[in-house]
């Protein structure tokens, strides 16, 4: 079996933390174990931190061993990853992100505005993962469990909150394109293309982008899409912040207010799925 | 002007964190909302002449896919927009809920049969 040497590894990201994690969890599911870990006395305390909160040792069976070595740092918290296959965690979420938020707001949670359009934003993430993200006649690389895994940040100097929900489906730029609406879809996507293919992910922030666009959505029908314009939304409403979309090879990042502005960008190799990142700056004011 | 008789809060009723299309998305999900409570209430409604009233306050989560399912889906299911415009009501009075009160407005305007 192969092992997990972290030692070389500065500081990690929640998006990165939760990528490594979901893919323990799915090895954990289908096979009941996981690499071990080596050298843990050499890694360093950022990603040791980051790791344990996320609940990263619990997945090895490892916490009791290890829990001397953490030292709360003062500045960020993560909290404990959870999972799911569709909406019916978006309760334990929303509890667990209003406790993580208090750690920035003097105890008082993010106000009713904010959390309204963040439990918002999160139900329908996990409602694409439950309605589009495993489709059955994909080919995957990996056998897959079917399930989304959401962490978070707590930045307490900074007063930044970062959500992130992941899932190791399809991904959007293959599970988008339908007959239905093909047509539309092209003409959106060739629109914003501008050069040669250079990968074969060179198009996938295009579709990232479609999807982005309130009307485009897997089924095609109508009365479906409004997910992801929700997902943005709650951008808007804190005025301050970042939506980034990581599927496949694609990059989508979107600011407030920047309606036309999305940022796209493409990479040769994969995030293995489909990654939601929510950077929220929290407004001073007690009840903004 | 249509006397109220019946209100559903949604939180109490139902649940606080509503979520998704149907039972695929989730347990309280709005096709099971629309079925179990929202359309036998607001038949009984429209056969008394009477308005039924909706309250949001308490959910604590308006995903678009909920939304959209419970009451746009009213009018896929073949009530007229008319009548939903007579016998039903949305309210809302937390900061920060009226937003959710217009979309399903919207929802309900845009729906087609």
């Amino acid at each position: 079996m192969s092992y997990s040497d972290f030692s070389g590894i500065v500081r990690i990201s929640t998006a990165a933390a939760i990528v490594i994690a979901a893919d323990y969890d799915r090895l954990s599911e289908l096979i009941g174990s996981v690499p071990p870990t080596i050298n843990l006395h050499e890694w360093s305390p950022a990603v040791f931190n980051k790791l344990f909160e996320l609940g990263f040792f619990e997945l090895l069976g490892l916490t009791e061993k290890v829990e001397g070595r953490y030292h709360d740092n003062g500045k960020t918290r993560t909290m404990k990853l959870l999972s799911g296959a569709n909406a019916a965690g978006n309760e334990a979420a929303a509890k667990q992100l209003h406790e993580l938020s208090a750690l920035i707001t003097e105890g008082r949670g993010l106000s009713d505005t904010i959390s309204f359009a963040l439990n918002s934003a999160l139900d329908e993430a996990m409602i694409n993962v439950a309605r589009h993200a495993y489709p059955d006649d994909h080919n995957y690389q990996l056998r897959h469990v079917g399930k989304w895994w959401v962490t978070a940040e707590a930045d307490r100097v900074e007063k930044k909150l970062t959500i992130v929900i992941y899932d190791q489906g399809a991904s959007i730029p293959v599970t988008l394109p339908r007959k239905k609406f093909a047509d539309a879809l092209k003409d959106k996507v060739t629109r914003v293309i501008r050069t040669a293919p250079t990968h074969d992910f060179s198009d996938d922030s295009a579709y990232i982008a479609a999807a982005m666009t309130e009307g485009f959505t897997q089924t095609g029908e109508a009365f479906h899409g409004y997910g992801i314009p929700q997902m943005k939304e709650l951008i808007d409403i804190c005025g301050c912040g970042r939506l980034t979309i990581f599927s496949r090879g694609g990059r989508c990042e979107y600011e407030p207010g920047s309606n036309s502005g999305i940022k796209r960008s493409t990479y040769d190799t994969s995030v293995g799925g489909t990654l939601i990142e929510w950077v929220i700056q929290l407004p001073e004011e007690p009840n903004a | 002007m249509l006397e109220e008789v019946d209100m559903i809060k949604i939180a109490t009723d139902f649940s606080a964190y509503p979520a998704g299309r149907d039972d695929n998305d989730g347990p309280f999900n709005g096709s099971r909302f629309r079925s179990d409570i929202l359309v036998p209430r607001l038949k009984s409604a429209i056969a008394s002449g009477r308005k039924l009233v909706v309250s949001l306050d308490g959910v604590r989560s308006f995903g678009s896919s909920f939304l959209e399912e419970s009451f746009g889906g009213l009018v896929r299911l073949g009530f007229s927009k008319n009548e939903l415009t007579e016998h039903l009501q949305i309210t809302a009075t937390a900061v920060g809920s009226s937003r959710y009160v217009e979309a399903i407005l919207r929802y309900i305007a845009r729906a087609t049969v």
